[in-house]
Formats: structure tokens, C-alpha cells, sequence
């Protein structure tokens, strides 16, 4: 009770890492998957989040022998210190630009669904600085309050679909596999990206309670979401089909728009997901957030995070508004899937290659 | 981390070094050295006479005793607050009468007339003797009876408490249906004997300190040795002792004042009525604080669970109390956000509200001039006023206007075209549902946030609701109440803590104590099956057998 030591424990990781994948990128997930992959979505969904599981893992083993350390400290013994420092810019730039990815769709999704004559940059600026107000509290608070959301906002998504598997057409998933590998490859890379938010975990490791139950709460994270993506694609191309659903915008929203409750006192039940998805997509944006101002922090040996909180929110909101349209924004999403490729798949084998090569002198840090 | 771990001590240190200036700064009353009784008991009570000089209700009486009348002792003792018949029949009575028929020797009275005195004269209960007068002042003016004795260098205080107070009613903010209807007074030793009632263990300690400086009052710490959590007691006994205070008037000042978190609308300690409701906090492994003068206790620590608790929930059975519980917490969405939802869906997402209802309102909303938002601040705040002047108003006159007095008006809004029907409506509802949140401190605290959330409705909708609601949920997870976090068990899900919150389990399931308030001693119900009762079959299948 009175032993709160800042520190996150491994139940609430699992949670954070959950909420925090679980952005607005829900959203157009089956309409690129269905693009990538045609009827063969689910299959892709799976693959692609087990290999995100894959390198989640990889992250985690790596961060696991610099215990005490964020990147921007370990990528400085394990690469030179001038590499680790262009990283580090590299990976505070890579989690704004997330965040601001996060901001700007869920942004056109509440002025479109939610709040029509509002200006978008209303609705941005004030989802920021509610993140910043959190952000200020350190990671701990942004965990519980996961933990709180987390039933929240998934219960009654799944709830509400429920009444839409009359519509389902199972042939729509056929036929199964006929698809050429390489094909097959692209569509797991593009639905990885999907899987964005763990990366955190480089910055946020120091914060966790170890209780050797790492792996467990990181496969049960990754395992949770991956059914809840398959769960909400298989509504969407079970009612649309894949041809149709890859031309849509927002899929889900248009599945939930078609589910109607006979007298029920709400009637356009997708302005009511929309509004309990603000929790989903802040989640998302002040984990981001956090961890951007932490590598931020330790990069310039700043005393407190909480002085860079505020500074980052013009940042973001810039880089939010740099897109003309919807369709800009996704294509500068296209651009970060780029980043993500390197972000989650090629460093961390630089990072395990440069801990064997140094292999012995790594060891001997240890023991000191 | 570290830095927020320094930012809290900085926080704390900053609280007692407040104290710890303002002790050496102003502090007249104690600095100067109390004096000793001294044997010419002209002088002490010259000293007495010269400290509590003014004060008419303070009195004075002297008696000789012994068999020539050659030892003067004096009584002082404050009118009114001392029972008349403890002074007469105990301790003037054997005095006087007693000690001349008792004839202990006459070395023995020539030695020692003090301990003849103390030890075999007095036939009150509670005696005790100090040396300080300033103490003995203060015994005095809580209602002690002080017995001074030419030549000897002590003074006698005899426990002799007895003052008109309120006899014990049933408790006026908590009733039940079910339990018992004993409420506390003003009278600290009143409340403690009450507890005591409920819980006949030697580890339940009841410690008690003085705050404040001038009105010294008594404050009882009531706790279960081998079951709380140490660091806790010594962190609140730390806190009490930090108190520097003129005077202590109701339990509010100890709570205000030794609470962490004073920009917090929410209460960090529960305050109750009840007895019971303390007995069963103190056995959990909580700490409760009795003070005297208010008939309000405090328990420590609390969390948003806690203050939706209500004691019935426990003497009925799990399924009642569950539905009852859940009941309670919708009740409190409705009132933080009922009038929030009719702005937001009627200025922002008419498209949300059923067809029928939407045309309705829109007819009705027809004649008001004003939008949904003022509508609904005018109605609320009209309804605020109601309630602050029934509070005031005699009890005959109060009942009605709270209610009757609330529709009647509305109904007239309504008609005079200043607000709509559905308005009224809303602020009904959530006004109903904001009195059935058992703990007011809470209730007030919900009051209070749901304007700002209509503020939020009014400008973001739907979308500011929800804004509302995270940033209130941000700050009750950064919210501590002495050391606890104030959505356990929600945050750091314990699954056996749960049990209590939302639902209220079956009795079986409450073997564990709280697992959050980390207590010394775990378990507290042994299992709990009740065993078949094979006999009971075997003896109907006898009678039938009989029968035959």
C-alpha cells in the first residue's frame, strides 16, 4: 500500500501495451488488409501480429539486459555514442509522428461522425493537452488509467457487433490461401504496422515491476489484440465481402452505422463508438507522447520530464496538420509503415548483433 | 520516478516545515514553563484564582478534615460541567463524614493525611495526581474535579464528567432499513464505549492525543493492534501530532487538515455516523479517528469503492446488495452527467436520439429562447438554491419545498416558456439520483463536477463528455489517499478486492482482508460451507415410516 515505488507491475503492462496498439488504426484495418490480401484478411492479421509478437519479444530481451536503462542510454553502449544519438532523434521523431498519425485520423473520424461544424483543430488541441495533463503524471498514472479504459471501450465494441452476424456471409472468406507468397509477405509487413505502439517498450522498460512474468503478459497482450482485430474483421468482410470493404474509408464505422437495436434509446450507434473510442485513440496518443518526452528528456540529461510536456504539443500539432486531406494522411501513413520496418524489425537484429559482438565486454558491465 | 518521489517529499517537507516555523514563531501560550504545585496550597490556589480569574462558573470549595479540623484541602471544579452527585456523595461525603468515622492511627494520619486521603477516603472511580498546574488547569476545565491538600506538593484530579448532552439517536445522514440505529454525539467517551460494543478484542486499542491549542480537544485513534498496517498508524499519528491549531471544531478540521490532497474535490477519508460502519472499517485493518465534540468519525484510508458502500449492504443478502450497489454507481453517472447528455445530444447529435423523441423536443424546445445549455444551467442552479434553503427551513416547512417545491416551480418554468418539459425531467432525475450515493462528502463532490461537465457538453458534446470524464479519471488515479490509490481495486486489479465493489459477493468469498490495505494479519473467516444435513432426511423418512 504505502510501498507505491512509480512502477508499473506486469499486469498493467500487458494492458498498456494493449490500448496503446489500439489506436485509430482500428479503423482502416481491414480495408488495407483486404487490399493486401484479398479474402485471405484473417490469415494476415494473425501472421502479421505473431511476427510483431516475434520482435516485441526481441525488443524486450534486448531491453531486459540493460534493466535500468531507456534507448537512448543502452544504443550508447551498444552502438557509439554519435549513432545512438542520431537513433535517438530518430526514435523521438518516429513516436511523434505516430502520435500526430493517431491525432489527425481520429480527428477527421469525430469531425465527420461526431461533431460536424467544430473545427478539427479544436478537436486536436484539446485532446492534446488533456494528453499533456497526463503525460505530466509519468508513466504510472497513464497505465492505470488504461487499466480503467480497458473495459470500457472494448466491451461495448464487441457488444454492439454482436447483432450484425446475421449479415455474415461466411463464403466471403473464400478462397482461402490462393495467393502468391510474395503477396502473402507484403500484406504481413503492411499489417504489422498495424501493431505499432509497442515500441514503447525501448523507453519504457526502467518502469516495470519484474516479476518474471514478462513473456506471459507480453503474449497475452499481443494474443488479446490480435483477437480483437480478427474479431472485428471478420464482421466487416463477413457483411461486405473483400472487395468492398478495401474500398471503404473506415469499414468498421460503416458496419456499425448498419446495426440497428429496435428500441434502443441511442440511434446512431456509431456516434456513440466514436465517442467511446476517444478513449482508445488517447490511450494511444499519451503513451506516445510519454515516450517521446521521455527519450526527449534523457537525451538532453533534463532533470523531470514534465518541463518537455508541454513544449512537444505545438510539435505534434504541426506535424498533425501537415496533411491536406484524409487522403494525404494515409498516404504519409504509407511513408511511416516505412519507419516502423526499421524501427521494429531492422534495429533490434543490429541491436542483437552489436551484444554478441561485444559480447564479453557486455558481460563484464553486468557484474559491475 | 525519482523526481516525482523527490517532488512528494519536497511536498511533505514543505507541509512540516510550515508546522515546525510556526511553533517558534507565535506560540506564546507554551513557552513559558509550567508551574510545579507547591505544599502552601495558598499559593496554588492564589495561581488558579489568578489564571481562570473572570470566569464565574469556576468554584471553589474548601474543607477541613481530620479530627480537629486542622487540615484544609480545597476542591476546584467547573459548574455545569462536573455531575453535582460524583462531588457530593463521593468525595465530599467521605471527606468529611467517612474519614472521622474510619480512625486510621494517629501516627499514621500525622505522617501521611495525603495517602489516608487518596487512598482510602475518596470512594469516586477514576483518581489520578500530577505535580504540573498548568495540566491541572486543564483537567479542571474539562470537567475533572481538583483536590488540593495543604502541605503536600501534589494535586488529586478526580474523574467527575458529567454535562447535558444529546442522548444517543439514530443517525440523521446514514439510515438504514436494516441495522442498528445507534448514531454517535458529541461526547468522545460516548462514541468510543459505542464501538467498543461491536469489537470486545484487547488488541482494539483506542489511543487518545489533545489538538489544538487552546481548545485541547480530545481526539481518539481507534485500531486493531495485530491487524492494521504500522507504517499507516505512524504516518496519521505524525500528521495529528504535526497539527497546529487554535481549535479544533468538528471532525472536518482534522480531516482538511491532515489530508494529502486539498485540491481534490473528492474526500480522502470517509466520514460516518455509525458506529457499525466504524467497527467494520477498523476490523478491515482501517484506521478511524474520533473527535470530540463531533459526532462525525473519520476513517483512513478510503477509496471511490468504499464511499458506495453502505452498511446494509452487508446485514442483507449478496443478491440485493448487488443489484443495489450497481444501482448506486449508475446512479452517480447519472448525476455527474445527466444534464451533460441532454445538451450534448440536443446541440450537437440530435441524430443520436430516437426519431420520436427527437421531433417531441423539438416541438417542446420550440418557444425557449434560450439554448440547451443555458436551460439547463438555469434549472440547476435554481435547484442548487432550492436545496441550500431547505436545509435552513424548519423540518415541517423543508420536507416540501425539497421536493413539491422543486416540480412546482418547474412546472411553472415550464409553462412561463423558460425552460422545457424533458429539462425538468433531467434535473430531477439527477438530483434523485445524486441523494442516493451514500457518502455526502461524495455526493457533493459529484455535484460539484457536473457543472463542469455541462461546461465541457456545451462546447465539445458528446466528444467533451468524454474529455470530461478522462480528465476527471486522470486525476483520480494520480489521487493517493494515504498511501492507497483511490481506484483500487479497479487500478492493480485484485480480483479478491473486487469482490466487494461492484458487486457484493456472498459472505463465503470475504475469507481474505482487503488485499490493498496490506494488513499484518490476512485472513478473517474461516470456510464458511454449510455442511449437508444428512440427519434432517434420515428423520422425515421416520416419520413417514410411522405414519404408515
Amino acid at each position: 500500500m504505502i510501498k507505491n515505488n512509480d512502477k508499473i507491475s506486469e499486469n498493467q503492462l500487458s494492458i498498456l501495451l494493449f490500448t496503446t496498439m489500439l489506436g485509430a488504426g482500428i479503423l482502416s484495418l481491414p480495408s488495407d488488409v483486404t487490399k493486401a490480401a484479398g479474402p485471405n484478411g484473417l490469415i494476415v492479421i494473425l501472421l502479421g501480429g505473431i511476427l510483431a509478437l516475434i520482435f516485441a519479444r526481441f525488443i524486450c530481451r534486448i531491453a531486459s539486459i540493460f534493466p535500468t536503462e531507456t534507448f537512448v542510454e543502452y544504443s550508447a553502449k551498444l552502438m557509439t555514442k554519435p549513432v545512438s544519438v542520431i537513433l535517438s532523434i530518430f526514435l523521438v521523431a518516429y513516436f511523434l509522428i505516430f502520435c500526430s498519425l493517431n491525432l489527425r485520423i481520429f480527428g477527421e473520424v469525430a469531425k465527420s461522425y461526431l461533431l460536424n461544424s467544430t473545427p478539427i483543430e479544436v478537436i486536436m488541441i484539446t485532446l492534446l493537452f488533456t494528453s499533456g495533463y497526463i503525460v505530466r503524471y509519468g508513466i504510472e498514472p497513464i497505465a492505470r488509467l488504461s487499466e480503467i479504459l480497458f473495459p470500457i471501450m472494448v466491451i461495448p465494441t464487441m457488444i454492439i457487433l454482436l447483432p450484425a452476424i446475421t449479415d455474415i456471409d461466411l463464403s466471403n472468406f473464400l478462397p482461402i490461401l490462393r495467393i502468391s507468397p510474395l503477396k502473402l509477405l507484403k500484406g504481413i509487413l503492411l499489417t504489422a504496422y498495424s501493431f505499432v505502439g509497442f515500441e514503447i517498450l525501448y523507453v519504457i522498460f526502467p518502469y516495470i515491476q519484474l516479476e518474471n512474468k514478462l513473456k506471459k503478459s507480453i503474449n497475452i497482450s499481443f494474443f488479446s489484440i490480435i483477437f480483437f482485430y480478427i474479431y472485428v474483421t471478420f464482421y466487416t468482410m463477413g457483411i461486405f465481402g473483400y472487395k468492398e470493404t478495401s474500398v471503404q474509408l473506415w469499414p468498421l464505422l460503416t458496419v456499425i452505422k448498419s446495426i440497428n437495436f429496435p428500441g434502443f434509446f441511442i440511434e446512431n450507434l456509431e456516434s456513440l463508438i466514436m465517442g467511446i473510442w476517444t478513449f482508445a485513440v488517447f490511450t494511444s496518443i499519451s503513451a506516445f507522447h510519454y515516450a517521446a518526452t521521455l527519450s526527449l528528456s534523457k537525451l538532453i540529461k533534463a532533470r523531470e520530464h514534465t518541463y518537455l510536456v508541454i513544449p512537444l504539443i505545438p510539435i505534434i500539432y504541426f506535424l498533425a496538420l501537415i496533411p491536406d486531406s484524409i487522403v494525404e494522411v494515409y498516404k504519409y501513413a504509407s511513408y511511416a509503415s516505412i519507419l516502423t520496418l526499421f524501427f521494429v524489425i531492422i534495429l533490434p537484429i543490429l541491436m542483437f548483433i552489436a551484444i554478441k559482438l561485444r559480447g564479453k565486454g557486455m558481460k563484464n558491465n553486468e557484474e559491475n | 520516478m525519482l523526481a516525482k518521489g523527490v517532488f512528494l517529499l519536497g511536498l511533505f517537507n514543505k507541509l512540516f516545515k510550515n508546522n515546525k516555523n510556526n511553533k517558534n514563531s507565535n506560540d506564546e501560550y507554551k513557552d513559558v514553563e509550567s508551574p510545579k504545585v507547591k505544599e502552601n496550597i495558598e499559593e496554588n490556589i492564589k495561581y488558579i484564582k489568578d489564571m481562570l480569574k473572570d470566569s464565574d462558573d469556576i468554584i471553589y470549595r474548601e474543607i477541613w478534615v481530620g479530627e480537629e479540623f486542622q487540615h484544609k484541602l480545597e476542591l476546584v471544579f467547573v459548574d455545569g460541567l462536573v455531575d453535582k452527585n460524583i462531588i457530593n456523595e463521593h468525595v465530599m461525603h467521605s471527606l468529611m463524614l467517612d474519614t472521622r468515622q474510619a480512625k486510621p492511627s494517629i501516627e499514621e494520619i500525622k505522617k501521611n493525611i495525603y495517602e489516608v486521603i487518596k487512598k482510602a477516603a475518596i470512594t469516586g472511580g477514576d483518581i489520578k495526581e500530577i505535580d504540573d498546574l498548568d495540566k491541572c488547569i486543564t483537567s479542571i476545565l474539562s470537567g475533572d474535579t481538583a483536590l488540593f491538600l495543604d502541605g503536600h506538593p501534589k494535586v488529586v484530579i478526580i474523574s467527575s464528567r458529567g454535562w447535558q448532552m444529546r442522548s444517543v439517536t439514530p443517525p440523521e445522514t446514514e439510515m438504514v432499513v436494516r441495522g442498528a440505529r445507534e448514531g454517535f454525539t458529541e461526547t468522545l467517551r460516548v462514541n468510543t464505549a459505542l464501538v467498543r460494543r461491536w469489537i470486545r478484542d484487547p488488541k482494539f486499542k483506542i489511543k487518545q492525543m489533545q489538538i489544538g491549542k487552546r481548545s485541547k480537544t480530545d481526539v481518539a485513534l481507534l485500531y486493531i493492534d495485530d491487524i492494521v498496517n504500522k507504517d499507516l498508524l505512524s504516518l496519521i499519528k505524525e500528521r495529528l501530532q504535526q497539527i497546529d491549531i487554535d481549535g479544533i471544531l468538528e471532525s472536518g478540521y482534522v480531516e482538511q487538515l491532515i489530508e494529502e490532497d486539498w485540491h481534490s474535490p473528492f474526500p480522502q477519508m470517509l466520514n460516518t455516523e455509525r458506529p457499525d460502519k466504524v467497527a467494520a472499517s477498523v476490523l478491515e485493518g482501517r484506521i478511524a479517528i474520533l473527535i470530540d465534540n463531533s459526532p462525525f468519525a473519520l476513517i483512513i484510508p478510503t477509496t471511490l469503492a468504499t464511499l458506495f458502500q453502505s452498511p446494509e449492504d452487508y446485514f442483507e443478502r449478496w443478491m440485493i446488495s448487488s443489484l443495489l450497489r450497481i444501482l448506486r454507481f449508475t446512479a452517480a453517472i447519472i448525476a455527474l452527467a445527466g444534464p451533460s447528455i441532454y445538451i450534448a445530444f440536443t446541440s450537437y447529435h440530435p441524430g443520436m436520439i430516437p426519431t420520436k423523441l427527437a421531433l417531441y423536443i423539438a416541438a417542446t424546445r420550440q418557444g425557449v429562447p434560450f439554448p440547451a445549455f443555458m436551460e439547463a444551467l438555469i434549472m440547476e442552479a435554481t435547484f442548487e438554491l432550492l436545496r441550500e434553503a431547505g436545509i435552513r427551513l424548519p423540518v415541517p416547512i423543508g420536507q416540501t419545498i425539497g421536493i413539491v417545491g422543486g416540480l412546482i416551480i418547474g412546472q411553472a418554468a415550464v409553462m412561463a416558456g423558460i425552460v422545457s418539459p424533458l429539462m425538468v425531467i433531467v434535473v430531477a432525475v439527477t438530483a434523485v439520483s445524486s441523494f442516493s450515493i451514500p457518502s455526502y462528502s461524495a455526493a457533493i463532490a459529484f455535484r460539484l463536477l457536473r457543472f463542469a461537465f455541462m461546461l465541457f457538453a456545451a462546447v465539445l458534446g458528446l466528444y467533451g463528455i468524454m474529455l470530461g470524464f478522462i480528465l476527471m479519471l486522470t486525476h483520480l488515479v494520480v489521487l493517493k489517499s494515504f498511501g492507497l490509490p483511490y481506484l483500487s481495486p479497479f487500478v492493480e486489479v485484485n480480483l479478491s478486492d473486487l469482490a466487494d465493489t461492484l458487486i457484493r459477493a456472498p459472505l463465503m468469498m470475504f475469507k481474505r482482508r482487503p488485499a490493498t490495505l496490506d494488513t499484518q494479519n490476512k485472513k478473517r473467516m474461516k470456510d464458511l460451507r454449510p455442511e449437508k444435513i444428512e440427519s434432517m432426511e434420515i428423520d422425515r423418512r421416520d416419520n413417514n415410516d410411522k405414519k404408515q
